[in-house]
């Protein structure tokens, strides 16, 4: 893309960030303070650690826990979502709520609306859910396992289909005005007219394949091209696309 | 049990009343008990193309809120034995649809007839979910340029995941109908080709309607066009009848063969 665009003077990156799970099995604030410094003594690596709290427990003073936590130097950077009341008692505090994928249910299917209005999961179509904003948010993953999704019905314009923590294999095409999404890879074997976004929580190993690119936009890890900007000559090809030091690289396969 | 068919595209002024009152008086012209609905609330037009526009008493929304029963609102066609037409209210809006209410009129419309054809309004809103939401058979209508067929894209999207059937794990059927095609300009490059469109929509289809001034002559004078024995365009929602009905037809009106054997010889 153009370098000698004015760089604007901030901008939103898709990052996946590591950050360790404070979960507190007690709401005695002393005894949370005695093992707290208990455990610092033993590794001076948790100083100053960032960590999110993690609100499956009930939390009954979070103020308070957020003073003992501050004394003893432990950086808290938000809160992990957890019931409705604990959400609200954590925002009060300033703490961002940050969403975990890891903590959702199993079962809970693999195609849906990224942007979770909470009982999204809920309505289990076997087609994608209807259009709305992109970017899931940053989250710790870990905990759910990696999968791989088949997808073989075709993605209309409109519709989103995001593969969460997986990579998507989809053996259909992408419409003009729809958009497919993976926290991995996207393999797509129809025509890609849509938009396709690998490495959404911002996985810069993650690539897309295609065997018809005619896509509106690309991005892989947060790095993006619009249709304009995708070189002439691999238009209607099959093509890898790849991130190479935050530049997209595409790469004809056949 | 009777099929509910819905004629939908997304996008306005493609055919989709000329394509429901055509289809409709195919069927029962072959005898199959039918009844065609006008589900565009506010801007009825469907007894204008079937010609019945003065015979209109009740409507579809009176049904529904059960002010008017059934047998009240059927407009019995005059031409055809089996064709019953039910209009739309030109003075109400598409809230006064509700699901509940449309879904007690067509299921009082099963137990009565073969067919229940569905026109629907342009646009993904209430009337044209409305109108999608019980089908169990679609025509998607798609004229060959690129607006017309990235909304009927879409529309396919929301039949696949909207619709009561879809939510049952057996979504619509679907079959696409491309209408005002013209082969010259598909080979002048002004249209795009019918590979062009199945090949973005990516489902069966069923027929070609030629563009043809007949399909407006016939309009204004309250004539289906598949009445008009000599029309091309009556010829091919003929074929398109019978493709639905499960016969094996060749596509017609597609090449522009003739027309280019003249511009051949008169270089054009």
């Amino acid at each position: 893309m153009s370098t000698t665009e004015a760089r604007p003077a901030l901008e939103f990156r898709g990052r996946m960030l590591s950050v360790s799970l404070l979960r507190i099995h007690s709401n005695d604030l002393d005894e949370i303070a005695d093992s707290l410094r208990t455990q610092l003594t033993r590794s001076a690596l948790l100083r100053e650690l960032p960590v999110a709290l993690d609100l499956k427990p009930q939390i009954i003073d979070v103020d308070g826990l957020l003073q003992v936590l501050r004394r003893e130097h432990i950086k808290v950077i938000g809160a992990v979502r957890g019931a409705a009341s604990m959400e609200a008692a954590v925002r009060r505090t300033g703490l961002a709520v940050i969403q975990d994928p890891g903590s959702r249910g199993r079962d809970e299917p693999p195609v849906e609306s990224a942007p979770p209005p909470e009982p999204a999961a809920a309505e289990a179509a076997p087609a994608p859910a209807e259009p709305q904003a992109a970017a899931p948010a940053p989250a710790q993953g870990g905990a759910e396992p990696f999968r791989v999704q088949l997808h073989e019905t075709p993605v209309r314009s409109g519709q989103q289909l995001y593969i969460r923590n997986g990579d998507l294999t989809l053996t259909a095409q992408v419409g003009a005005g729809a958009e497919v999404i993976a926290d991995g890879n996207l393999h797509i074997y129809g025509v890609l007219r849509g938009r396709a976004i690998a490495g959404a929580q911002g996985d810069t190993a993650a690539r897309i394949f295609c065997r018809s690119l005619q896509a509106e936009l690309v991005a892989i890890a947060g790095t993006y091209m619009v249709a304009d900007d995708i070189p002439a000559d691999m238009r209607k090809r099959a093509v890898q696309i790849r991130l190479d030091k935050e530049r997209l690289v595409f790469e004809a396969l056949d | 049990m009777a099929k509910i068919i819905v004629v939908t595209s997304g996008k306005g002024g493609v055919g989709k009343t000329t394509t429901s009152a055509s289809f409709a008086c195919g069927l029962a012209k072959r005898g199959h008990k039918t009844v065609v609905i006008d589900f565009d609330v506010g801007l009825r037009n469907l007894d204008l193309i079937m010609g019945c526009e003065r015979r209109v008493v009740y409507d579809f929304v009176n049904v529904v809120h059960g002010e008017a029963n059934l047998k009240q609102a059927l407009i019995k066609d005059k031409r055809i034995e089996n064709l019953y037409v039910l209009a739309a209210s030109q003075t109400r809006d598409k809230d006064a649809l509700t699901e509940d209410g449309v879904k007690k009129v067509l299921d009082d419309l099963a137990k009565d007839f073969e067919y229940i054809v569905c026109d629907s309004p342009a646009g993904i809103e209430k009337g044209a979910f409305l109108a999608m939401n019980f089908a169990d058979e679609a025509l998607v209508v798609t004229n060959p340029e690129v607006s017309s067929v990235r909304d009927s894209d879409r529309v396919l999207g929301l039949l696949q995941s909207k619709t009561v059937g879809a939510k049952a794990g057996q979504p619509p059927k679907e079959h696409l109908v491309i209408t005002r095609y013209s082969p010259e300009r598909v080979q002048q490059g002004e249209m795009l080709s019918i590979e062009d469109v199945k090949d973005i929509l990516a489902i069966p289809l069923i027929g070609v309607i030629p563009e043809s001034k007949t399909v407006l002559n016939s309009s204004n004078a309250g004539t289906p066009v598949i009445l008009e024995d000599n029309a091309d365009a009556g010829q091919a929602y003929e074929d398109v009848v019978a493709r639905f009905l499960g016969e094996d037809r060749p596509l017609r009106f597609v090449s522009s063969e003739r027309k280019g054997l003249l511009s051949r010889l008169f270089g054009d």
